[in-house]
């Protein structure tokens, strides 16, 4: 999973979470989630315990949206047939039936969407996908190396939130975790920062539109051209068979 | 040409003098240098505003500096030093301010290069090594300026090779913020050599290290100007860069700076030129800094009695127990990293420690860099901050007025409505320990209280401190300034590997020795 170029996996998993929201079918959901989730804990190096409590809020939402579904279904469970309207799309019925359908529906869906989410967030790297991006995508480096060096502050913004909050308890001032007397030392930090690194950069050189040597190739072969094509043919015929 | 000749009087000799010329070994002769492209780095008559209409930050200054050159320049805090080094790094105007004058870059004008142009002719170091760095890894850092500049060859070798060449083979995949500020600083060197930039400016790189740190750092610089690339350093410390510096220039509102620059060997005979600017030379200064009397039977300020301090799960500090006595002053020194700041901030209670600390009353913390310390948009609200907060029952007038005697005590008073983020260095810094000291603690830990600091303004914050220490606060210090630390302190401690030891006389003598700021000159 890891050797596919990220930006075709974003681009086909994206398309694939537009199929699965056009349609209303639990099997074809719940074998998309099941599917990913293997191909994701099959692929080395990937961390199990984060990858639970990643699907944690995923699988709480489906069985919010099932018990929903199964206690206030539209029409109720004395005429579970009757449906005024029906539209499909890939020979799907996109309207609700009954309520256990309903609340299978809904919370497989959610499912489905995390094991997409998992299957990319878990098997790709920031760095390669704003490289493919860059490469593959045609982003302008101005954004891509804007969004890198954004990412890579995470850590020092996480660290300047502590501070901050150091700040504050030693003045003896109490403050909550989103009040303004936090963020608004953090926003003058970020924005003095921004400003530096905009200042670092352009003086290691880095002007948008100048010529430049690309040091990370991120490949496309035809192993992603396959995988596209699998992932989307697969879910396409689970849909049609299963309809 | 308007530049020729200006730095033809580096020589010794009485200011104003004719002076002799003495061209240091490698450097053009002067008669050679007309030719504005014989400069590694020149200005002509440049202006400054950080806005239209506003006073000039220095109006018509002009410095040339020459390939292979070393330059040191040196002023009081806020005079422009920084703000000239962002100018001749092509930095400004883009990024702030208006400029008039000419910089030109090995004869040609900076302002009609590109970045990826400039930045092979000349490339910035700045002060704070964490904003800096674009890239997650120290090799992404050197390839990412590689490829910025399109360089033909194999960029891995490259970066590899500039990696090896700084001593950093060990710390290639490693991630940036993991880094300490040495290597920090060490990496930005090498990225902005990666560039190939000739001519290097340097905005106080050594604000931010540790002596052993600055040691090597200098060295590495020394030997990168031996291979002939040209050094103009911005610097509140002469002592680093005296050994192999060619020439100092006072930064001056106005004028030519080169024609008042002089030998590192004058240093000495120009000690009245720098004390009238609040410059430092040497650590003569600390000869009327001493400790504060502490009668041997002072209680216990503050005692900490098995500190343990962790990172996660993994404890970094284990067991720590001391005490400090009322109304002493001691010093933590420690290389960069070791832990003094995550332990100043464990005791001032805003930090996670296993252990007892006990205090007699509140105790306060000054932060490294002021600016984490603020909290309000004007500077008049940052005193009121920490005067409401402790003392709830307190009348708003009655406060202001308070904070207005405070700030009129700290040289602040005039600049209660400004915002604390415009305030000079120094003031930011007097205003920090401001708003911390207006909430009456008993105990007040200070975080590098006199870093990128000059003299005058790092008298005026010890003066403010020690007359509180005189009324009964207790203090201590985590400072890079070995000499600073031995001159004010009753005691001195180490953090080293985790545990903490008081340094006994000889043992002090001898850290200091090794780590002192190279003299000024007898």
């Amino acid at each position: 999973m890891r050797s596919i170029n990220p930006g075709i996996k974003l681009a086909t998993l994206i398309v694939a979470s537009l199929m699965l929201s056009l349609t209303y079918n639990v099997a074809v959901n719940l074998a998309v989630c099941v599917v990913c989730l293997v191909a994701t804990v099959a692929t080395p190096g990937v961390h199990r315990r984060r990858l639970v409590i990643a699907m944690l809020p995923f699988a709480l939402t489906a069985l919010a949206f099932f018990t929903t579904g199964l206690f206030f279904g539209s029409g109720g469970a004395s005429n579970a047939e009757a449906v005024g309207v029906s539209t499909s799309a890939f020979g799907q019925r996109t309207l609700l039936a009954t309520d256990w359908t309903t609340a299978m529906q809904l919370a497989s869906r959610v499912l489905a969407y995390g094991g997409l989410g998992m299957l990319f967030a878990f098997t790709s790297n920031a760095f390669e996908l704003v490289m493919s991006l860059m490469q593959q995508f045609r982003l302008p480096p101005k954004f891509a190396y804007g969004i890198l060096a954004a990412y890579h502050f995470f850590p020092v913004v996480r660290e300047e939130f502590g501070t901050v909050g150091a700040a504050l308890k030693v003045r003896g001032v109490k403050a909550g975790p989103f009040s303004t007397k936090r963020l608004l030392p953090m926003l003058a930090h970020a924005l003095e920062r921004s400003e530096s690194l905009a200042m670092a950069m352009e003086s290691r050189g880095f002007e948008n539109g100048a010529p430049r040597r690309i040091a990370f190739r991120v490949p496309l072969r035809v192993r992603d051209a396959v995988f596209t094509v699998v992932v989307l043919a697969a879910i396409a015929a689970g849909l049609l068979l299963t309809s | 040409m308007a530049v020729r000749m200006s730095n033809a009087k580096v020589a010794s000799g009485m200011p104003g003098a004719d002076a002799s010329v003495e061209p240091s070994a490698g450097v053009p002769a002067p008669g050679a240098a007309s030719d504005a492209s014989h400069y590694a780095l020149s200005c002509r008559d440049l202006t400054f505003r950080y806005a239209e209409g506003e006073v000039p930050v220095f109006e018509h200054v002009s410095l040339s500096v020459r390939r292979g050159e070393v330059v040191l320049v040196m002023g009081p805090s806020g005079c422009g030093k920084s703000t000239l080094a962002y100018c001749l790094a092509g930095l400004y105007p883009d990024y702030a301010g208006a400029l008039e004058g000419v910089v030109q870059v090995e004869g040609k004008p900076i302002d009609q290069m590109g970045p990826q142009e400039r930045s092979q002719a000349v490339s910035i170091l700045f002060q704070n090594p964490d904003n800096q760095f674009c890239m997650d890894t120290v090799l992404h850092e050197v390839l990412f300026a590689l490829e910025n500049v399109d360089w033909p060859g194999d960029l891995q070798a490259r970066a590899r090779e500039l990696l090896s060449m700084a001593g950093l083979n060990g710390y290639i995949n490693s991630p940036i913020h993991t880094l300490s500020g040495g290597t920090k600083q060490k990496l930005a060197l090498v990225t902005a050599l990666a560039t190939g930039a000739r001519t290097l400016v340097l905005d106080e790189p050594f604000a931010n290290l540790d002596p052993l740190s600055c040691k090597r750092l200098a060295r590495e610089l020394e030997q990168l100007n031996r291979r002939g690339v040209t050094l103009v350093v911005v610097d509140h410390k002469p002592g680093w860069w005296l050994p192999f510096c060619t020439r100092i220039v006072f930064m001056e509102r106005e004028g030519d700076l080169g024609e008042r620059s002089f030998a590192p060997a004058e240093v000495p005979a120009r000690r009245k030129e720098f004390a009238d600017r609040g410059l430092f030379v040497g650590s003569t200064w600390l000869a009327d800094v001493h400790p504060p009397q502490v009668s041997p039977d002072a209680p216990a300020a503050l005692a900490a009695d098995g500190v343990t301090l962790r990172h996660g799960r993994v404890p970094f500090l284990r067991g720590l127990s001391f005490s400090l006595s009322r109304g002493s002053v001691t010093s933590l020194v420690g290389e960069c990293g070791s832990g003094k700041s995550t332990l100043l901030t464990a005791l001032a209670g805003a930090g996670r420690y296993t252990g007892s600390v006990k205090t007699t009353g509140r105790v306060g913390l000054v932060f490294q860099n002021p600016r984490f310390q603020f909290l309000a948009l004007t500077v008049l609200d940052e005193v009121l901050v920490t005067l409401r907060a402790s003392r709830p029952e307190a009348s708003d007038e009655e406060l202001a007025a308070e904070a207005h005697e405070l700030l009129e005590e700290f040289g602040l008073d005039s600049r209660a409505a400004a915002s604390p983020y415009e305030l000079s260095q120094g003031q930011q810094r007097r205003l920090a320990l401001l708003s911390m000291l207006a909430a009456d603690c008993e105990v007040l830990l200070l975080d590098e209280p006199t870093y990128a600091q000059d003299e005058r303004s790092t008298r005026f914050i010890l003066d403010l401190l020690m007359k509180r220490v005189e009324r009964g606060l207790t203090v201590l210090i985590a400072t890079h300034d070995v000499e600073l630390a031995r001159a004010i302190s009753n005691r001195v401690i180490l953090l080293a590997d985790g545990s903490l030891r008081t340094l006994e006389p000889a043992e002090l003598d001898r850290y200091v020795e090794e780590r002192k700021e190279p003299s000024c000159g007898a």
